[in-house]
């Protein structure tokens, strides 16, 4: 007799093999979170860890569309697979030798900044699940993999995926750089404040068209994925109009750390 | 009554350290092993799968079960501030 509130997908097939072992993890992270803290709190200079975790457990395994699903198995079945599981445990050293510098990539644009609320929590944890937390590991992955593969990995619907990359693909301000005091009286003249923008979805080989306060904007760099601009230091702070070409227009101030914005009408497509 | 797996390994843990400290004099314990028969199920609650998890408490409990799942913990003494 199965429970009416339980969903069927559930009872039958059990859960997705990475939510299982999403659940394991964060059952052993949080003991593990408890225990340095007792330890903590109490002083002590040494405790017991768990060092390894080793789980045989007894499950029944189907594949459904794809994904490998597990369910444990519950008193009275028989037959049921084992899956063996072998986790270890990192230490503090470990972890900051290993850790990302997310200070040296992009501070202030993590996937939610960047999104701006066009993605719903659920899907941010979907793709946090694959590991993407950042802008640049989204656009990255998007065209080393495909949006298709994205999107299946992160079990997210293509079109909010899409979705999602044309915002994350809005041009953005990264570094507003003043120009310094030796450019003042060293016959140079000219060596404007450089502004630089993140443009993922700018390819190499196009320089987009840049206008603010009704004056266009010197554009001295154009990279894949950036630009650098020369600003006069009338436009510095207003917004500026960056058009990329075939409809591509997106709107952003030229001040530090500022998110841009696509203008109303573009194309969802239009984000590659 | 099956419990949060977190909750049974801090159980545990609690159990290993009042092991170590009645631990004879002279005698030290910086390592120690666990095999233990468990139950396992997952559930979903406060917005999420969870792993729930309770090692048998006798054998009467778990007789119905001719193999049940196996939960391996490997117990290490390190230093405190080297704890993630």
């Amino acid at each position: 007799m199965t429970s009416p509130s339980v969903p069927t997908l559930v009872q039958d097939s059990g859960v997705p093999f990475d939510v299982f072992i999403q659940s394991l993890t964060e059952q052993l992270d949080k003991a593990q979170a408890a225990m340095a803290l007792k330890a903590r709190v109490a002083k002590l200079p040494l405790t017991f860890a768990v060092k390894d975790v080793s789980l045989d457990l007894r499950a029944f395994v189907q594949v459904v569309d794809d994904d490998v699903f597990v369910r444990p198995s519950s008193p009275g079945d028989t037959e049921a697979s084992t899956i063996k599981l072998t986790l270890t445990t990192i230490t503090r050293s470990m972890v900051e030798e290993n850790a990302v510098d997310f200070k040296a990539e992009e501070p202030q644009f993590t996937l939610r900044e960047a999104l701006q609320g066009h993605m719903s929590d659920e899907d941010q944890r979907r793709l946090e699940r694959i590991g993407v937390r950042t802008v640049e590991q989204l656009t990255e992955l998007r065209k080393t993999a495909g949006t298709d593969v994205v999107a299946r990995l992160a079990r997210m619907p293509v079109n909010r995926l899409q979705q999602a990359l044309m915002v994350a693909a809005a041009p953005r301000v990264t570094q507003v750089e003043a120009p310094g005091p030796e450019s003042a009286g060293n016959g140079r003249g000219g060596l404007a404040t450089r502004v630089h923008l993140q443009a993922p979805g700018l390819r190499a080989g196009r320089i987009p068209f840049v206008r603010a306060a009704g004056q266009d904007v010197p554009v001295v760099e154009s990279h894949e994925g950036r630009i650098v601009l020369a600003p006069h230091a009338t436009q510095l702070g207003l917004e500026a109009e960056v058009d990329f070409g075939d409809g591509e227009v997106a709107h952003v101030p030229l001040t530090a750390g500022s998110l841009g914005r696509w203008a109303s009408g573009r194309a969802a497509g239009g984000a590659a | 009554m099956l419990r949060d797996l977190s909750t049974v390994l801090e159980d545990l843990h609690r159990g290993m350290l009042a092991a170590a400290d009645r631990a004879g004099p002279g005698v030290r314990i910086n390592h120690a092993e666990m095999s233990l028969p468990v139950d396992a199920a997952l559930v979903f609650k406060d917005g999420g799968c969870v792993l729930l998890a309770d090692v048998a408490r006798s054998h009467a409990d778990a007789s119905w079960r001719e193999s049940p799942s196996r939960l391996t913990l490997v117990w290490a003494e390190m230093p405190t501030e080297a704890l993630p």
